[in-house]
């Protein structure tokens, strides 16, 4: 609940993400800082912390990946290999102590090459109380591939499951993970290739202003589906969040944009909030999907 | 001191040759916090391109102002094009930067060419402090890509070296008389540097020499794991445990 400082109303910003889940993921923001923008769940200082709602953790696996990682620019955007995942015993040893601390929540971002080492990173953060939900982004498997690893997944863990799905096709997968995923992220970045300027291809996922209106695309198209909608990719302009929600997203999640604009979370729950007050609403769940035809 | 967001003007900005731009711009709030070595991101919000804040290494610094003198790669050229009175995004400061080394008086400053701008903030701390400064300027190929002397203090030594065996010949002369090494350049420089160092010296103690790594940044937060490059022991990210490193543990 906050205050709106003009008309005194108090308004309601939380939003549920994981409704069907014995616990549930109850965020008071639905402003995410997605993996990749911020860190092993430590939003950067610059960040104005209490807009935020969650935060998601970068790649953890339960064996360290060795790749380095690698970035290329291109125009409106750019081009990252992450490189392999961190070693999620590691992580727990460096950061667990965090995230007791942390404020807001931690969601973390398992990444394995088999289902048998998700499940086994799953399981090493299965007693971590800190991390209050896992994601994991489906890639291009098929649908159905995806579905049932999503499953072992959640037979590994009992905490609630966020799955990025490809923005293409996205109804298929929405289909597929009814009953196995709480919430779908939507999407998993566009992969793309871009010549590094330190010699060399550089393959991996693209960001920038280019990918937001396959999401709301993709939102449109999914404007049937049961699960909680999280908007991922391309958000620039605070009213980018807005219009995100009003297309069906239950909440935001914020990119490596975020480093171009620090302010971005703060200024996005604002221009949520002052949508909710021209439309005379007090509870930013009326706003989701109110414009989804 | 803590790293902030500003919102700044250009207060010049001239391409002084091809391929090398001078950009001042006024800001008070980051300016007077920033240390040799650190760096800042800057970005004009409403262009799309580029996209990710460009990494800049201040090479004089003043109370209000930050004066970059920079190498325009394909990250850099959009800077040329800023007007005086342009406002931009900068966040700073990043990094950890050079420390110098209380007790030392001698101190050796070696650049690969013009990847040795931003030692020169340290070079005039050290001036105003009156410590010997011998600069070793090193290029691999041609006396083309030198830092040239005009922009070292006059009481500066200067030396410079055309190739490996030049530079392992200065390295030797100098390494005896340094108390502290700091360097900017390539991996082949460090690589030189420490084995110069080892054949020279009895000791080669932590903290003795301090070296400025590269790597291509995304957010220079310590948020995105982009710039993660592998130590002798384990790994670091060069924008937030670095980019001043001590050269043992990078070599
Ligand atoms: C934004 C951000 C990104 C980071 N990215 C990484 C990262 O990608 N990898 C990383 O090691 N640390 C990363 N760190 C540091 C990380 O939080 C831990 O400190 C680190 O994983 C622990 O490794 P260690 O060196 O202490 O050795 P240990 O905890 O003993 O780890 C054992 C060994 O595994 C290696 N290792 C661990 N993870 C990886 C990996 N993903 N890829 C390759 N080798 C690995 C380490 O280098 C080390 O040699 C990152 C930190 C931040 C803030
Ligand atoms: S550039 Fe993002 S962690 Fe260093």
């Amino acid at each position: 609940m906050r205050m709106n400082e003009a008309t005194k109303v108090s308004i309601n910003l939380s939003v549920e993400l994981a409704p069907g889940h014995k616990i549930g993921l109850l965020l008071t923001t639905p402003i995410l800082l997605g993996c990749g923008a911020a860190g092993y769940g430590d939003a950067p200082d610059v960040v104005d912390a209490s807009a935020l709602g969650a935060v998601i953790t970068l790649p953890l696996a339960s064996r360290a990946g060795g790749a380095l990682p690698r970035l290329a620019p291109v125009p409106g955007g750019v081009v990252m290999d992450g490189g392999g995942p961190a070693a999620v015993r590691a992580v727990l040893r460096h950061w667990a102590e965090r995230w007791r601390r942390a404020n807001p929540p931690v969601i973390a971002h398992v990444a394995g090459d088999s289902p048998a080492d998700l499940a086994a990173c799953a399981e090493a953060l299965e007693e971590v109380r800190e991390v209050a939900a896992l994601e994991w982004r489906a890639d291009s498997l098929p649908p159905d591939d995806a579905a049932s690893i999503a499953a072992r997944l959640r037979a590994a863990s009992d905490k609630p499951l966020l799955v990025q799905i490809p923005l293409a096709g996205a109804p298929a997968y929405a289909e597929a993970l009814v009953g196995v995923a709480d919430a779908l992220v939507v999407g998993a970045p566009p992969r793309g290739t871009a010549w590094s300027e330190e010699g060399g291809w550089v393959r991996g996922d693209v960001h920038g202003a280019g990918v937001f209106p396959m999401v709301l695309d993709a939102l449109h198209a999914l404007r049937e589906c049961p699960l909680p909608l999280v908007a991922f990719g391309g958000i620039l302009l605070p009213e980018q969040a807005v219009q995100a929600l009003l297309a069906g997203a239950c909440a935001v999640m914020l990119d490596i944009a975020i480093c171009r604009a620090p302010e971005l979370p703060s200024e996005a729950l604002e221009a949520i909030i002052r949508e909710m007050e021209n439309r005379a609403l007090d509870d930013v769940r009326q706003l989701v999907g109110r414009e989804a035809r | 001191m803590p790293t902030r967001v500003a919102h700044v003007q250009v207060a010049e900005c001239r391409v002084l040759e091809p391929g090398l731009l001078w950009l001042r711009l006024r800001a008070p709030d980051v300016a007077a916090s920033l240390r040799p070595g650190q760096f800042i991101a800057v970005v004009a919000r409403e262009r799309l391109d580029p996209y990710l804040p460009t990494p800049l290494f201040p090479t004089h610094l003043s109370q209000d102002d930050i004066g970059c003198l920079a190498q325009m790669g394909e990250r850099e050229r959009w800077l040329a094009t800023l007007a005086e009175g342009r406002a931009v995004q900068i966040t700073g400061p990043l990094g950890n930067g050079f420390a110098l080394n209380g007790k030392g008086r001698n101190l050796l400053v070696v650049s690969e060419g013009l990847d040795g701008l931003p030692l020169l903030p340290l070079v005039q701390e050290a001036a105003g402090r009156r410590l010997e400064i011998s600069a070793l300027t090193w290029s691999p190929f041609s006396r083309a890509g030198l830092l040239p002397p005009g922009l070292l203090p006059s009481s500066a030594e200067y030396r410079s070296a055309v190739g490996a065996e030049a530079l392992a010949a200065a390295l030797d002369e100098t390494l005896r008389w340094a108390d502290a090494v700091y360097a900017a350049g390539s991996p082949a420089l460090y690589l030189a540097l420490a084995e110069a160092i080892q054949r020279v010296r009895l000791r080669y103690a932590r903290g003795f020499c301090q070296v400025l790594v590269r790597r291509a940044m995304a957010c220079g937060l310590g948020v995105c794991g982009q710039c993660r490059m592998r130590l002798k022991r384990g790994s670091a990210l060069v924008c937030t445990d670095g980019p001043v490193f001590d050269l043992r543990d990078v070599v």
